[in-house]
Protein backbone atom coordinates (compact mmCIF):
# COMPACT_ATOMS: atom_id res chain seq x y z
CA UNK A 1 0.00 0.00 0.00
CA UNK A 2 0.98 3.51 -0.48
CA UNK A 3 0.34 6.96 0.64
CA UNK A 4 -0.15 10.37 -0.88
CA UNK A 5 -0.55 13.92 0.43
CA UNK A 6 -2.68 16.04 -1.81
CA UNK A 7 -4.93 15.48 -4.45
CA UNK A 8 -4.25 12.28 -5.87
CA UNK A 9 -6.66 11.87 -8.04
CA UNK A 10 -6.13 15.25 -10.03
CA UNK A 11 -2.21 13.56 -9.75
CA UNK A 12 -3.10 10.21 -11.13
CA UNK A 13 -5.54 11.58 -14.07
CA UNK A 14 -2.72 14.15 -15.38
CA UNK A 15 -0.26 11.13 -15.40
CA UNK A 16 -2.88 9.21 -17.47
CA UNK A 17 -4.15 11.61 -19.93
CA UNK A 18 0.00 12.03 -20.47
CA UNK A 19 0.20 8.30 -21.45
CA UNK A 20 -2.58 9.04 -23.86
CA UNK A 21 -5.63 8.03 -22.11
CA UNK A 22 -8.92 9.87 -21.79
CA UNK A 23 -9.94 9.87 -18.11
CA UNK A 24 -13.58 9.73 -16.88
CA UNK A 25 -14.71 10.83 -13.35
CA UNK A 26 -18.07 10.26 -11.71
CA UNK A 27 -20.49 13.50 -12.00
CA UNK A 28 -24.07 12.37 -10.15
CA UNK A 29 -25.40 10.56 -13.67
CA UNK A 30 -22.57 9.10 -15.03
CA UNK A 31 -18.71 9.25 -15.81
CA UNK A 32 -17.74 12.13 -17.27
CA UNK A 33 -14.11 13.46 -19.24
CA UNK A 34 -12.28 14.55 -16.36
CA UNK A 35 -11.52 17.66 -18.52
CA UNK A 36 -15.37 18.82 -17.62
CA UNK A 37 -15.48 17.68 -14.51
CA UNK A 38 -16.14 20.51 -11.71
CA UNK A 39 -15.83 18.03 -8.54
CA UNK A 40 -15.47 14.73 -8.04
CA UNK A 41 -18.70 13.85 -5.94
CA UNK A 42 -18.92 10.64 -4.08
CA UNK A 43 -21.21 8.47 -3.98
CA UNK A 44 -23.22 6.45 -6.71
CA UNK A 45 -23.47 7.56 -10.20
CA UNK A 46 -26.87 7.24 -11.71
CA UNK A 47 -25.69 4.97 -14.50
CA UNK A 48 -23.21 2.24 -13.69
CA UNK A 49 -20.09 2.18 -15.71
CA UNK A 50 -20.80 -0.58 -17.79
CA UNK A 51 -21.79 1.77 -20.69
CA UNK A 52 -17.78 2.38 -21.26
CA UNK A 53 -17.63 -1.71 -21.33
CA UNK A 54 -20.99 -2.84 -23.37
CA UNK A 55 -22.27 0.92 -24.43
CA UNK A 56 -25.78 1.10 -24.93
CA UNK A 57 -25.92 1.22 -28.65
CA UNK A 58 -22.71 0.30 -30.31
CA UNK A 59 -22.32 -0.17 -34.14
CA UNK A 60 -20.97 -3.75 -34.87
CA UNK A 61 -20.53 -3.44 -38.76
CA UNK A 62 -22.13 -1.47 -41.80
CA UNK A 63 -23.80 -2.70 -44.87
CA UNK A 64 -24.13 -1.59 -48.38
CA UNK A 65 -23.36 -3.57 -51.40
CA UNK A 66 -21.81 -6.09 -48.80
CA UNK A 67 -20.22 -5.77 -45.20
CA UNK A 68 -17.56 -3.34 -43.62
CA UNK A 69 -16.39 -4.50 -40.82
CA UNK A 70 -16.39 -1.62 -37.94
CA UNK A 71 -12.77 -1.00 -36.19
CA UNK A 72 -13.05 -2.22 -32.32
CA UNK A 73 -12.98 1.00 -30.09
CA UNK A 74 -9.13 0.09 -29.02
CA UNK A 75 -9.21 3.89 -27.25
CA UNK A 76 -7.13 3.63 -24.13
CA UNK A 77 -9.74 4.89 -21.32
CA UNK A 78 -9.36 4.95 -17.26
CA UNK A 79 -12.08 5.46 -14.69
CA UNK A 80 -11.42 6.80 -11.97
CA UNK A 81 -13.40 7.22 -8.92
CA UNK A 82 -15.18 4.05 -9.51
CA UNK A 83 -17.71 2.56 -7.01
CA UNK A 84 -16.58 -1.23 -5.36
CA UNK A 85 -19.55 -2.87 -6.14
CA UNK A 86 -19.81 -1.54 -10.03
CA UNK A 87 -15.96 -2.70 -10.32
CA UNK A 88 -16.92 -6.68 -8.89
CA UNK A 89 -19.98 -5.90 -11.58
CA UNK A 90 -17.68 -5.70 -14.06
CA UNK A 91 -15.83 -9.39 -13.01
CA UNK A 92 -19.62 -10.77 -13.34
CA UNK A 93 -19.79 -9.11 -17.26
CA UNK A 94 -16.30 -10.68 -17.84
CA UNK A 95 -17.80 -14.22 -17.28
CA UNK A 96 -20.90 -13.45 -19.45
CA UNK A 97 -18.43 -11.92 -22.60
CA UNK A 98 -15.15 -13.39 -22.14
CA UNK A 99 -16.09 -17.14 -21.32
CA UNK A 100 -17.21 -19.36 -24.43
CA UNK A 101 -17.05 -17.74 -27.56
CA UNK A 102 -14.98 -14.12 -26.76
CA UNK A 103 -17.42 -11.13 -27.49
CA UNK A 104 -14.26 -9.17 -29.14
CA UNK A 105 -16.04 -5.90 -28.84
CA UNK A 106 -16.38 -6.06 -25.28
CA UNK A 107 -12.78 -8.01 -25.04
CA UNK A 108 -10.49 -5.10 -26.65
CA UNK A 109 -12.54 -2.12 -24.30
CA UNK A 110 -12.07 -4.21 -21.18
CA UNK A 111 -8.41 -4.23 -22.34
CA UNK A 112 -7.90 -0.99 -22.58
CA UNK A 113 -10.18 0.45 -19.64
CA UNK A 114 -8.27 0.78 -16.26
CA UNK A 115 -10.32 0.66 -13.02
CA UNK A 116 -9.65 2.86 -10.00
CA UNK A 117 -12.25 2.64 -8.04
CA UNK A 118 -12.16 4.37 -4.62
CA UNK A 119 -13.90 3.65 -1.39
CA UNK A 120 -17.65 4.71 -1.39
CA UNK A 121 -20.09 6.24 0.81
CA UNK A 122 -22.95 3.94 0.72
CA UNK A 123 -26.71 5.30 0.91
CA UNK A 124 -29.80 4.12 2.14
CA UNK A 125 -30.28 2.15 -0.76
CA UNK A 126 -27.14 0.14 -0.90
CA UNK A 127 -26.89 -3.97 0.34
CA UNK A 128 -23.62 -4.56 -1.20
CA UNK A 129 -22.60 -6.37 2.56
CA UNK A 130 -25.25 -9.25 1.59
CA UNK A 131 -22.83 -10.37 -1.03
CA UNK A 132 -19.92 -10.14 0.91
CA UNK A 133 -19.06 -6.70 -0.32
CA UNK A 134 -17.97 -3.67 1.34
CA UNK A 135 -16.82 0.36 0.39
CA UNK A 136 -13.54 -1.53 0.32
CA UNK A 137 -13.97 -4.07 -1.84
CA UNK A 138 -11.52 -4.41 -4.44
CA UNK A 139 -12.70 -7.13 -6.63
CA UNK A 140 -12.75 -5.72 -10.45
CA UNK A 141 -10.44 -2.33 -9.59
CA UNK A 142 -7.11 -2.24 -10.95
CA UNK A 143 -6.22 0.55 -8.44
CA UNK A 144 -8.20 0.97 -5.07
CA UNK A 145 -8.14 4.30 -3.32
CA UNK A 146 -8.85 4.87 -0.10
CA UNK A 147 -9.23 8.58 0.73
CA UNK A 148 -9.10 10.00 4.52
CA UNK A 149 -8.50 13.44 5.16
CA UNK A 150 -5.87 14.92 2.80
CA UNK A 151 -4.35 11.78 2.78
CA UNK A 152 -5.27 9.19 -0.08
CA UNK A 153 -3.61 5.44 0.84
CA UNK A 154 -3.42 3.47 -2.85
CA UNK A 155 -3.75 -0.33 -3.18
CA UNK A 156 -2.55 -1.34 -6.39
CA UNK A 157 -4.74 -4.63 -7.03
CA UNK A 158 -3.56 -5.41 -10.67
CA UNK A 159 -0.14 -5.90 -12.60
CA UNK A 160 -1.49 -3.45 -14.59
CA UNK A 161 -2.09 -0.98 -11.62
CA UNK A 162 1.03 -1.53 -10.27
CA UNK A 163 2.75 -0.83 -13.31
CA UNK A 164 0.69 3.07 -14.00
CA UNK A 165 1.71 3.80 -9.71
CA UNK A 166 5.50 3.18 -10.47
CA UNK A 167 5.59 5.89 -13.36
CA UNK A 168 3.77 8.59 -10.60
CA UNK A 169 6.05 10.80 -8.34
CA UNK A 170 5.75 11.42 -4.51
CA UNK A 171 3.61 7.81 -3.14
CA UNK A 172 5.24 7.01 -0.27
CA UNK A 173 5.03 3.42 1.12
CA UNK A 174 3.06 2.61 4.24
CA UNK A 175 2.38 -0.24 6.39
CA UNK A 176 -0.51 1.64 8.23
CA UNK A 177 -2.96 -0.90 9.96
CA UNK A 178 -5.79 -0.97 7.01
CA UNK A 179 -8.14 -1.20 10.07
CA UNK A 180 -7.33 1.68 10.78
CA UNK A 181 -8.58 3.56 7.63
CA UNK A 182 -11.28 0.92 7.20
CA UNK A 183 -14.78 2.59 8.26
CA UNK A 184 -17.77 -0.12 8.97
CA UNK A 185 -21.30 1.04 7.52
CA UNK A 186 -24.64 -0.17 8.98
CA UNK A 187 -26.44 -1.54 5.75
CA UNK A 188 -30.43 -0.93 6.34
CA UNK A 189 -31.04 -3.06 3.78
CA UNK A 190 -29.83 -6.69 2.96
CA UNK A 191 -30.78 -9.72 1.28
CA UNK A 192 -30.04 -13.63 2.10
CA UNK A 193 -28.11 -14.40 -0.74
CA UNK A 194 -28.60 -18.40 -0.19
CA UNK A 195 -31.86 -18.12 -1.37
CA UNK A 196 -31.94 -20.22 -4.53
CA UNK A 197 -33.96 -23.03 -2.90
CA UNK A 198 -36.83 -20.76 -2.02
CA UNK A 199 -36.41 -19.26 -5.31
CA UNK A 200 -37.23 -22.96 -6.94
CA UNK A 201 -40.39 -23.47 -4.38
CA UNK A 202 -41.82 -20.12 -5.03
CA UNK A 203 -41.61 -20.34 -8.71
CA UNK A 204 -46.03 -20.57 -9.65
CA UNK A 205 -46.74 -18.42 -6.19
CA UNK A 206 -49.41 -16.14 -6.39
CA UNK A 207 -47.25 -13.14 -4.91
CA UNK A 208 -45.12 -12.40 -8.53
CA UNK A 209 -48.98 -11.32 -9.51
CA UNK A 210 -49.29 -9.22 -6.99
CA UNK A 211 -46.07 -7.82 -6.49
CA UNK A 212 -45.96 -6.78 -10.14
CA UNK A 213 -48.87 -4.73 -10.19
CA UNK A 214 -47.17 -1.77 -9.81
CA UNK A 215 -44.25 -2.25 -12.59
CA UNK A 216 -44.56 -0.55 -16.07
CA UNK A 217 -42.41 -2.74 -17.50
CA UNK A 218 -40.05 0.58 -18.28
CA UNK A 219 -36.93 -1.67 -18.02
CA UNK A 220 -34.99 0.93 -15.80
CA UNK A 221 -34.01 -1.55 -13.28
CA UNK A 222 -32.21 -3.66 -15.91
CA UNK A 223 -30.76 -0.89 -17.87
CA UNK A 224 -29.57 0.61 -14.22
CA UNK A 225 -28.19 -2.71 -13.22
CA UNK A 226 -24.53 -2.80 -13.54
CA UNK A 227 -24.56 -6.70 -14.15
CA UNK A 228 -27.63 -7.02 -16.32
CA UNK A 229 -25.53 -7.65 -20.10
CA UNK A 230 -28.84 -8.27 -22.06
CA UNK A 231 -28.47 -7.09 -25.49
CA UNK A 232 -30.76 -6.91 -28.72
CA UNK A 233 -29.38 -6.35 -32.85
CA UNK A 234 -30.82 -3.78 -34.66
CA UNK A 235 -30.43 -3.09 -38.69
CA UNK A 236 -30.55 0.39 -39.26
CA UNK A 237 -31.35 1.44 -42.92
CA UNK A 238 -32.78 -0.17 -45.72
CA UNK A 239 -30.66 -0.40 -48.89
CA UNK A 240 -27.30 0.38 -46.79
CA UNK A 241 -27.23 1.12 -43.05
CA UNK A 242 -25.54 -0.47 -39.96
CA UNK A 243 -26.20 -2.90 -37.58
CA UNK A 244 -25.81 -2.02 -33.83
CA UNK A 245 -26.54 -3.68 -30.69
CA UNK A 246 -28.48 -2.08 -27.94
CA UNK A 247 -29.53 -2.81 -24.62
CA UNK A 248 -32.29 -4.39 -24.08
CA UNK A 249 -34.61 -5.64 -21.13
CA UNK A 250 -36.01 -8.90 -20.03
CA UNK A 251 -38.89 -6.77 -18.67
CA UNK A 252 -39.93 -5.70 -22.38
CA UNK A 253 -42.56 -7.69 -24.02
CA UNK A 254 -40.80 -7.94 -27.28
CA UNK A 255 -37.51 -9.87 -25.38
CA UNK A 256 -39.17 -12.70 -25.87
CA UNK A 257 -42.36 -12.30 -28.71
CA UNK A 258 -41.99 -15.04 -31.19
CA UNK A 259 -42.58 -14.43 -34.78
CA UNK A 260 -45.22 -16.58 -34.30
CA UNK A 261 -46.58 -14.47 -31.66
CA UNK A 262 -46.16 -17.32 -29.27
CA UNK A 263 -44.32 -15.32 -26.20
CA UNK A 264 -42.65 -17.37 -23.51
CA UNK A 265 -42.74 -14.72 -21.14
CA UNK A 266 -46.38 -13.16 -21.92
CA UNK A 267 -47.36 -11.27 -18.96
CA UNK A 268 -45.86 -8.58 -16.61
CA UNK A 269 -45.55 -10.74 -13.98
CA UNK A 270 -43.55 -13.36 -15.47
CA UNK A 271 -41.10 -11.19 -16.91
CA UNK A 272 -40.40 -9.05 -13.34
CA UNK A 273 -39.90 -12.95 -11.60
CA UNK A 274 -37.69 -13.63 -14.37
CA UNK A 275 -35.11 -10.51 -13.13
CA UNK A 276 -35.66 -12.21 -9.69
CA UNK A 277 -34.72 -15.88 -10.88
CA UNK A 278 -32.01 -14.77 -13.51
CA UNK A 279 -29.80 -13.10 -11.12
CA UNK A 280 -30.43 -15.16 -7.59
CA UNK A 281 -31.20 -18.66 -9.27
CA UNK A 282 -30.22 -18.78 -13.18
CA UNK A 283 -26.66 -16.83 -12.97
CA UNK A 284 -25.59 -19.35 -10.02
CA UNK A 285 -26.54 -22.41 -11.65
CA UNK A 286 -24.92 -21.25 -15.02
CA UNK A 287 -21.86 -19.21 -13.41
CA UNK A 288 -21.59 -19.84 -10.09
CA UNK A 289 -22.90 -16.57 -9.15
CA UNK A 290 -25.51 -14.21 -8.05
CA UNK A 291 -25.67 -11.27 -10.45
CA UNK A 292 -26.39 -8.90 -8.17
CA UNK A 293 -23.98 -7.20 -6.31
CA UNK A 294 -26.56 -4.38 -3.64
CA UNK A 295 -25.89 -1.28 -5.70
CA UNK A 296 -29.35 -0.66 -5.14
CA UNK A 297 -30.32 1.44 -8.33
CA UNK A 298 -32.88 -0.51 -9.21
CA UNK A 299 -34.61 0.14 -5.82
CA UNK A 300 -33.75 4.07 -5.58
CA UNK A 301 -35.23 4.69 -9.44
CA UNK A 302 -38.19 2.72 -9.46
CA UNK A 303 -41.26 4.24 -10.42
CA UNK A 304 -43.22 1.56 -9.11
CA UNK A 305 -41.23 1.85 -5.95
CA UNK A 306 -40.40 -2.00 -6.42
CA UNK A 307 -37.59 -2.87 -3.86
CA UNK A 308 -35.24 -6.26 -4.71
CA UNK A 309 -34.59 -6.80 -0.75
CA UNK A 310 -38.63 -6.52 0.28
CA UNK A 311 -39.43 -9.40 -2.73
CA UNK A 312 -36.33 -11.61 -1.93
CA UNK A 313 -37.61 -11.06 1.83
CA UNK A 314 -41.22 -12.23 0.65
CA UNK A 315 -39.93 -15.37 -0.89
CA UNK A 316 -37.94 -16.40 2.22
CA UNK A 317 -41.45 -16.49 3.99
CA UNK B 1 -10.69 -25.93 -42.04
CA UNK B 2 -11.06 -22.47 -43.08
CA UNK B 3 -13.82 -20.01 -43.78
CA UNK B 4 -16.32 -18.69 -42.50
CA UNK B 5 -16.41 -20.65 -39.31
CA UNK B 6 -12.55 -19.35 -38.08
CA UNK B 7 -13.25 -16.06 -38.77
CA UNK B 8 -12.49 -14.16 -35.13
CA UNK B 9 -14.97 -12.00 -34.62
CA UNK B 10 -18.57 -13.99 -34.31
CA UNK B 11 -20.61 -10.80 -35.06
CA UNK B 12 -19.62 -11.00 -38.56
CA UNK B 13 -21.28 -12.70 -41.61
CA UNK B 14 -20.01 -14.11 -44.42
CA UNK B 15 -21.40 -14.21 -47.70
CA UNK B 16 -24.12 -16.77 -48.98
CA UNK B 17 -25.55 -16.96 -52.14
CA UNK B 18 -28.89 -18.28 -53.25
CA UNK B 19 -28.23 -21.03 -56.01
CA UNK B 20 -31.73 -22.11 -55.77
CA UNK B 21 -35.69 -21.79 -54.50
CA UNK B 22 -38.37 -24.25 -54.01
CA UNK B 23 -41.58 -23.31 -53.18
CA UNK B 24 -42.59 -25.43 -50.55
CA UNK B 25 -45.93 -24.34 -49.12
CA UNK B 26 -48.02 -21.45 -50.64
CA UNK B 27 -50.35 -18.80 -49.72
CA UNK B 28 -50.42 -17.03 -46.03
CA UNK B 29 -48.22 -19.59 -44.55
CA UNK B 30 -45.83 -19.71 -47.38
CA UNK B 31 -42.67 -21.90 -46.76
CA UNK B 32 -39.83 -21.54 -48.90
CA UNK B 33 -36.39 -23.89 -49.27
CA UNK B 34 -33.47 -22.05 -50.22
CA UNK B 35 -30.32 -23.47 -51.26
CA UNK B 36 -27.19 -21.39 -50.35
CA UNK B 37 -23.80 -22.07 -51.33
CA UNK B 38 -21.10 -20.06 -48.96
CA UNK B 39 -19.04 -17.87 -51.34
CA UNK B 40 -16.02 -17.59 -49.44
CA UNK B 41 -14.66 -20.61 -47.98
CA UNK B 42 -14.47 -24.42 -49.06
CA UNK B 43 -16.17 -25.78 -46.09
CA UNK B 44 -19.01 -25.44 -43.73
CA UNK B 45 -18.44 -28.09 -41.41
CA UNK B 46 -21.68 -28.94 -39.12
CA UNK B 47 -23.60 -31.96 -37.90
CA UNK B 48 -27.64 -31.91 -38.28
CA UNK B 49 -29.40 -30.16 -35.63
CA UNK B 50 -27.38 -26.93 -35.98
CA UNK B 51 -28.30 -23.69 -37.29
CA UNK B 52 -27.22 -20.80 -38.61
CA UNK B 53 -28.05 -16.67 -38.24
CA UNK B 54 -29.49 -15.97 -41.81
CA UNK B 55 -28.78 -11.85 -42.30
CA UNK B 56 -31.31 -9.72 -44.74
CA UNK B 57 -29.34 -6.51 -44.25
CA UNK B 58 -31.55 -3.78 -43.73
CA UNK B 59 -34.63 -6.42 -42.00
CA UNK B 60 -31.98 -8.18 -39.33
CA UNK B 61 -31.08 -11.89 -39.02
CA UNK B 62 -32.75 -14.65 -37.61
CA UNK B 63 -31.84 -18.04 -36.91
CA UNK B 64 -33.01 -21.39 -38.85
CA UNK B 65 -32.03 -24.52 -38.49
CA UNK B 66 -30.22 -25.92 -41.17
CA UNK B 67 -32.66 -28.12 -43.17
CA UNK B 68 -30.54 -30.65 -44.85
CA UNK B 69 -28.19 -33.47 -43.77
CA UNK B 70 -24.19 -32.60 -44.01
CA UNK B 71 -23.79 -35.26 -45.84
CA UNK B 72 -25.59 -33.41 -49.26
CA UNK B 73 -24.08 -30.58 -51.00
CA UNK B 74 -24.66 -27.08 -49.68
CA UNK B 75 -26.75 -25.43 -47.09
CA UNK B 76 -30.73 -25.56 -47.10
CA UNK B 77 -33.07 -23.42 -44.79
CA UNK B 78 -36.64 -23.80 -44.99
CA UNK B 79 -38.43 -20.57 -44.07
CA UNK B 80 -41.88 -20.06 -43.10
CA UNK B 81 -42.86 -16.05 -44.11
CA UNK B 82 -44.01 -14.73 -40.90
CA UNK B 83 -41.78 -11.68 -39.90
CA UNK B 84 -39.31 -8.84 -40.90
CA UNK B 85 -36.80 -10.88 -42.12
CA UNK B 86 -38.77 -13.90 -43.33
CA UNK B 87 -40.74 -11.62 -45.54
CA UNK B 88 -37.65 -9.76 -46.94
CA UNK B 89 -36.27 -13.75 -47.43
CA UNK B 90 -39.40 -14.29 -49.46
CA UNK B 91 -38.89 -11.59 -51.79
CA UNK B 92 -34.93 -13.00 -53.03
CA UNK B 93 -33.80 -14.20 -55.66
CA UNK B 94 -31.73 -17.02 -56.87
CA UNK B 95 -28.52 -15.38 -57.12
CA UNK B 96 -28.50 -13.12 -54.65
CA UNK B 97 -26.64 -12.93 -51.37
CA UNK B 98 -27.39 -13.27 -47.80
CA UNK B 99 -25.06 -13.19 -44.61
CA UNK B 100 -24.35 -16.53 -42.51
CA UNK B 101 -23.26 -16.95 -39.11
CA UNK B 102 -22.78 -20.13 -37.70
CA UNK B 103 -23.19 -23.00 -37.73
CA UNK B 104 -24.22 -22.82 -33.84
CA UNK B 105 -25.83 -24.48 -31.54
CA UNK B 106 -25.33 -28.35 -29.73
CA UNK B 107 -26.34 -30.58 -32.71
CA UNK B 108 -28.34 -34.02 -32.42
CA UNK B 109 -25.77 -36.91 -31.76
CA UNK B 110 -26.79 -38.38 -34.08
CA UNK B 111 -22.49 -40.65 -33.78
CA UNK B 112 -24.10 -42.13 -30.57
CA UNK B 113 -27.23 -43.04 -31.84
CA UNK B 114 -25.26 -45.47 -34.55
CA UNK B 115 -27.17 -48.94 -33.96
CA UNK B 116 -30.21 -47.90 -33.15
CA UNK B 117 -34.02 -47.25 -34.27
CA UNK B 118 -34.43 -43.53 -34.78
CA UNK B 119 -38.11 -42.04 -35.17
CA UNK B 120 -38.86 -38.62 -35.97
CA UNK B 121 -42.15 -37.12 -34.69
CA UNK B 122 -43.32 -33.68 -36.77
CA UNK B 123 -45.51 -30.95 -36.93
CA UNK B 124 -45.45 -28.42 -39.91
CA UNK B 125 -41.91 -26.67 -40.23
CA UNK B 126 -40.59 -28.10 -37.37
CA UNK B 127 -40.26 -30.90 -40.04
CA UNK B 128 -37.03 -29.01 -40.53
CA UNK B 129 -34.25 -30.13 -38.17
CA UNK B 130 -35.94 -33.62 -38.48
CA UNK B 131 -34.57 -33.46 -42.03
CA UNK B 132 -31.62 -32.90 -41.34
CA UNK B 133 -31.16 -36.22 -39.32
CA UNK B 134 -33.60 -38.39 -41.27
CA UNK B 135 -31.37 -37.49 -44.09
CA UNK B 136 -28.09 -38.05 -42.45
CA UNK B 137 -29.52 -41.61 -41.47
CA UNK B 138 -30.49 -42.68 -44.99
CA UNK B 139 -26.97 -41.43 -45.93
CA UNK B 140 -25.54 -43.47 -43.09
CA UNK B 141 -28.41 -45.99 -43.14
CA UNK B 142 -25.93 -49.55 -42.76
CA UNK B 143 -24.96 -47.58 -39.18
CA UNK B 144 -28.78 -47.25 -37.94
CA UNK B 145 -31.05 -49.46 -37.39
CA UNK B 146 -35.15 -48.91 -38.31
CA UNK B 147 -35.62 -45.43 -39.85
CA UNK B 148 -39.32 -44.26 -38.82
CA UNK B 149 -40.60 -40.91 -39.96
CA UNK B 150 -44.22 -39.74 -38.54
CA UNK B 151 -45.33 -36.21 -40.21
CA UNK B 152 -48.33 -34.09 -40.44
CA UNK B 153 -49.46 -30.59 -40.96
CA UNK B 154 -52.90 -29.24 -41.01
CA UNK B 155 -53.80 -29.74 -44.76
CA UNK B 156 -52.15 -31.31 -47.80
CA UNK B 157 -50.95 -27.89 -48.56
CA UNK B 158 -49.26 -27.38 -45.63
CA UNK B 159 -46.67 -30.30 -45.61
CA UNK B 160 -43.21 -29.58 -46.29
CA UNK B 161 -40.81 -31.78 -48.58
CA UNK B 162 -43.82 -33.54 -49.68
CA UNK B 163 -42.45 -34.49 -52.66
CA UNK B 164 -39.07 -36.11 -50.92
CA UNK B 165 -41.30 -37.74 -48.91
CA UNK B 166 -43.71 -39.38 -51.08
CA UNK B 167 -40.72 -40.40 -53.27
CA UNK B 168 -39.12 -41.99 -49.60
CA UNK B 169 -42.43 -43.93 -49.51
CA UNK B 170 -42.20 -45.51 -52.69
CA UNK B 171 -38.42 -46.29 -52.20
CA UNK B 172 -39.92 -48.43 -49.13
CA UNK B 173 -38.69 -46.16 -46.34
CA UNK B 174 -41.39 -46.02 -42.90
CA UNK B 175 -42.81 -42.51 -43.78
CA UNK B 176 -46.24 -42.04 -41.80
CA UNK B 177 -47.65 -38.51 -43.33
CA UNK B 178 -50.89 -37.54 -41.87
CA UNK B 179 -53.23 -34.25 -42.03
CA UNK B 180 -55.59 -32.72 -39.68
CA UNK B 181 -58.75 -32.26 -41.59
CA UNK B 182 -59.97 -35.21 -44.26
CA UNK B 183 -59.77 -34.19 -47.84
CA UNK B 184 -60.52 -35.53 -51.07
CA UNK B 185 -57.86 -37.78 -52.83
CA UNK B 186 -55.58 -37.91 -49.54
CA UNK B 187 -54.50 -41.53 -49.13
CA UNK B 188 -52.59 -41.23 -45.61
CA UNK B 189 -53.89 -40.67 -42.18
CA UNK B 190 -56.33 -38.07 -41.19
CA UNK B 191 -55.94 -36.89 -37.63
CA UNK B 192 -53.06 -35.02 -35.55
CA UNK B 193 -49.64 -36.06 -35.46
CA UNK B 194 -49.93 -37.90 -31.92
CA UNK B 195 -52.83 -39.72 -33.03
CA UNK B 196 -50.89 -41.42 -35.84
CA UNK B 197 -48.03 -41.90 -33.47
CA UNK B 198 -50.47 -43.88 -31.16
CA UNK B 199 -52.14 -45.51 -34.14
CA UNK B 200 -48.74 -46.63 -35.19
CA UNK B 201 -47.50 -47.59 -31.96
CA UNK B 202 -43.53 -47.49 -32.12
CA UNK B 203 -41.41 -49.57 -30.24
CA UNK B 204 -39.22 -47.99 -27.61
CA UNK B 205 -36.74 -50.58 -27.60
CA UNK B 206 -33.23 -49.61 -28.90
CA UNK B 207 -34.84 -46.43 -30.29
CA UNK B 208 -34.36 -42.90 -30.17
CA UNK B 209 -37.10 -40.44 -30.44
CA UNK B 210 -37.06 -36.87 -31.85
CA UNK B 211 -39.74 -34.52 -31.57
CA UNK B 212 -39.82 -31.17 -33.23
CA UNK B 213 -43.15 -29.14 -34.36
CA UNK B 214 -45.77 -26.88 -32.25
CA UNK B 215 -45.69 -26.90 -28.67
CA UNK B 216 -48.86 -28.10 -28.48
CA UNK B 217 -47.93 -31.25 -30.85
CA UNK B 218 -44.52 -31.61 -28.72
CA UNK B 219 -46.32 -32.15 -25.57
CA UNK B 220 -48.76 -34.41 -26.34
CA UNK B 221 -46.39 -36.41 -28.73
CA UNK B 222 -44.53 -36.71 -25.86
CA UNK B 223 -47.38 -37.99 -23.70
CA UNK B 224 -48.18 -40.74 -26.34
CA UNK B 225 -44.38 -41.65 -26.57
CA UNK B 226 -43.95 -42.09 -22.73
CA UNK B 227 -47.60 -44.36 -22.52
CA UNK B 228 -45.79 -46.02 -25.09
CA UNK B 229 -43.17 -47.38 -23.24
CA UNK B 230 -40.60 -44.43 -24.32
CA UNK B 231 -38.17 -42.66 -21.16
CA UNK B 232 -37.44 -39.06 -21.09
CA UNK B 233 -33.89 -40.07 -22.12
CA UNK B 234 -34.94 -41.29 -25.47
CA UNK B 235 -36.60 -38.64 -26.33
CA UNK B 236 -34.76 -35.63 -27.84
CA UNK B 237 -36.35 -32.27 -28.90
CA UNK B 238 -35.16 -28.95 -30.35
CA UNK B 239 -36.47 -25.71 -28.88
CA UNK B 240 -36.68 -22.33 -30.70
CA UNK B 241 -36.86 -18.99 -28.82
CA UNK B 242 -36.70 -15.49 -29.72
CA UNK B 243 -32.80 -14.83 -30.85
CA UNK B 244 -30.49 -12.58 -31.58
CA UNK B 245 -26.62 -13.06 -30.83
CA UNK B 246 -26.61 -16.81 -31.85
CA UNK B 247 -23.47 -17.30 -29.93
CA UNK B 248 -24.46 -17.15 -26.00
CA UNK B 249 -24.23 -13.41 -25.07
CA UNK B 250 -26.87 -11.54 -25.37
CA UNK B 251 -28.95 -13.31 -23.02
CA UNK B 252 -32.40 -13.06 -25.07
CA UNK B 253 -32.71 -17.26 -25.98
CA UNK B 254 -32.51 -18.22 -22.33
CA UNK B 255 -34.44 -20.31 -20.60
CA UNK B 256 -33.64 -20.70 -16.82
CA UNK B 257 -29.65 -20.85 -17.23
CA UNK B 258 -29.62 -22.43 -20.73
CA UNK B 259 -29.11 -20.91 -24.15
CA UNK B 260 -30.84 -22.04 -26.75
CA UNK B 261 -28.88 -20.93 -29.26
CA UNK B 262 -25.32 -22.46 -27.35
CA UNK B 263 -26.87 -24.75 -25.01
CA UNK B 264 -29.21 -26.30 -27.64
CA UNK B 265 -31.53 -26.02 -29.69
CA UNK B 266 -30.99 -29.73 -29.26
CA UNK B 267 -32.14 -30.70 -26.04
CA UNK B 268 -32.80 -34.57 -24.23
CA UNK B 269 -36.05 -34.93 -22.68
CA UNK B 270 -34.72 -35.46 -19.59
CA UNK B 271 -32.97 -32.05 -19.30
CA UNK B 272 -36.01 -30.21 -19.66
CA UNK B 273 -37.98 -31.71 -17.09
CA UNK B 274 -36.84 -30.04 -14.57
CA UNK B 275 -37.16 -26.51 -15.56
CA UNK B 276 -39.06 -24.03 -13.70
CA UNK B 277 -40.56 -22.54 -16.36
CA UNK B 278 -42.53 -24.31 -19.21
CA UNK B 279 -40.41 -24.66 -23.01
Amino acid sequence: MFVYEGEFIKTLAEKLISEDYRVYVPDSRSFIEYEKAKDIPKGKTRKSIKEFLLPQNEVLIRYGKWIEEVPLDREKRALIGVNPCDAKAVTLLDKIYLEGLMDPYYQTRRENTLIVSRNCEPNNYCFCESFGLTPFSTEGSDIFLIEKGERTYIIPVTSRGEKILSSIDGLMNTDVDESSIIVQHNFSRKVNPDIQDELRKKFDDEMWKRISLNCISCGTCTFLCPTCFCFDMLDEGEKEGFRYRAWDSCQFPLYTLESSSHNPRREKWQRLRNRFYDKFLYTVESKGEIFCVGCGRCIEFCPGGIDITEILAEVEK
Amino acid sequence: MISAQSIQNPYLPFKAEIIDIKQEVKGARAIKTFKVKVVDGERFDYQPGQGCLVSVFGRGESWFTIANSPTRPDLEFSVLKTGKVTTKLHELNVGDVVGLRGPHGRPFPVDDWRGMNILTVGGGIGQTPLRSVYQYIIDNYNDYGDLTIVYGARTSRDLVYKDELIDLINQGYSVHLSIDIPEESWEYFVGYVPDNLRRLKPNPENTVAIICGPPIMISISLKVLKDLGFKEEQVYTTLERRMKCGIGKCGRCRIESKYVCRDGPVFRYDELSGLLEKT
